[in-house]
């Protein structure tokens, strides 16, 4: 188990400045591809559902100390975390239909409550919509060539 | 009642541990402007911009690569504006020049365009974009503002072809500025530079001297800078001068000219055409 939180911990950081540094400059219509969310939804569908709402806020936190602004991405990651917690692994056949289900669900959850904390109402409800789906579909990309490519074999 | 709790516990553990991460986030949200909080956000941002300047090195490098390239990209086309840039500003120059010389003239002047020439170590010729229809003759004066550049020699509707100076068959009256020294200006091919002829020795020639038309030309007006005298040989067993002059005007330079739209005196042209048919 300790092995695994090394890991956990150790990708998680060097995720955190993948992020920073290269994903986030890929912002499209406002949203960028979060690593993290993934990260946070492989956990929580191999770890269960508290695990992975703690991991959620500890990814969350540390991506807030490395952007300067504390409690949103802990908030949306929170969330993220425990969404993905229902997905939580059982079936390998269905593994990935599973993996990028939760992906959706926690991306969804995660950008609408980083929206809520972040500017309240003050949007109009399509601009919620929209960013909330743009935010999916590109985790649901970035995902699915994770999975394929890295975390099915983990 | 202890049991309760546990079974509670247990059973909403994750509810539990959502709402308590998410009120923790909310009130570091809020409380972000406090003074600990600050030394945290300010903690992390140095871990941040510590780890940037080592990644910042790597991705400079490449960076720097395609940054290269579009300097060099951006150099050349600023390189190929300036130029025509300084085209620009040299033409002008130039016309500004032009037109001045043009409200000093006593001839009516006509502006025209080099469109043509003939290089030739010899004979060199110019066709001008200024024709019959332009009211331009044989023997007008084709000049600029730094001097005469030759005559037109033939007319087309459209198009004259220019005898420079410049044209072993050029031959023009020039009067020296300084000593009033009257002799006739014809093209030295080999030494690449003009003489003034029929210099007696008798006569007083100073290097340096302006040469300029003479009243006496066939076709150009008078007092038309033609160049500058360079060497002066006397040979004693000869009655004239060895003058050398450079001709004021840089042919490799001419792009504009101007036509002095001088009238050719009839009556002094058929005079001599009868004096050469006599002889």
């Amino acid at each position: 188990m300790r092995q695994r939180i090394f890991l956990y911990v150790g990708v998680a950081v060097l995720l955190g400045f993948v992020q920073q540094f290269f994903l986030d400059r890929l912002l499209l219509y406002g949203a960028a591809p979060d690593a993290l969310i993934i990260w946070a939804v492989f956990i929580a569908r191999r770890e269960g559902q508290s695990i992975g709402t703690t991991a959620g806020f500890l990814i969350g936190l540390m991506m807030d100390l490395l952007r300067g602004t504390l409690g949103v991405d802990a908030f949306s990651k929170t969330v993220s975390g425990f969404s993905a917690g229902f997905f939580r692994e059982v079936d390998r056949p269905s593994a990935r239909n599973e993996f990028l289900l939760a992906t959706a669900v926690a991306s969804l959850s995660g950008v609408v409550a980083f929206n809520l904390v972040s500017y309240g109402f003050t949007l109009a409800w399509w601009q919620y919509l929209f960013s909330a789906g743009v935010g999916m579909g590109y985790n649901l990309v970035l995902g699915y060539i994770t999975y394929i490519l890295v975390l099915q074999r983990l | 009642m202890k049991k309760l709790l546990e079974a509670l516990l247990l059973d909403f553990r994750e509810y539990l541990l959502l709402v308590f991460f998410c009120l923790l986030s909310l009130a570091l949200f809020v409380n972000q402007e406090t003074p600990a909080m600050r030394v945290l956000r300010a903690s992390g941002l140095e871990i941040f911009a510590t780890v940037e300047r080592g990644f910042g090195l790597i991705a400079r490098y490449f960076g720097l690569v395609s940054e290269n390239d579009e300097l060099h990209r951006r150099n050349t086309e600023l390189l190929a504006e300036l130029s025509l840039l300084r085209n620009a500003q040299a033409e002008n120059q130039e016309l500004k020049l032009l037109l001045d010389y043009k409200r000093r003239s006593a001839y009516p002047l006509k502006l025209a365009q080099i469109v043509d020439r003939t290089f030739s170590a010899e004979r060199n010729l110019f066709t001008i974009n200024l024709g019959a229809n332009d009211s331009v003759e044989v023997n007008m004066p084709v000049l600029t503002d730094d001097g005469l550049v030759g005559r037109v020699v033939l007319v087309s509707p459209n198009y004259a072809i220019v005898q420079p100076i410049i044209n072993r068959d050029f031959k023009v009256g020039v009067v020296s500025e300084k000593t009033r020294t009257l002799g006739t200006l014809t093209w030295i091919p080999k030494e690449q530079l003009a003489s003034m002829e029929h210099v007696l020795l008798s006569n007083p020639v100073e290097v340096g001297e302006r040469v300029f038309t003479a009243h006496f030309s066939s076709f150009a007006a008078p007092n038309i800078e033609v160049g500058k005298i360079v060497a002066v040989d006397k040979n004693e067993a000869q009655l004239f001068y060895n003058i050398r002059v450079v001709p004021s005007v840089n042919f490799g330079k001419l792009e504009q000219v101007f036509v002095m739209m001088r009238p050719t005196d009839k009556e002094f042209e058929a005079i001599r055409r009868r004096y050469r048919e006599l002889q």
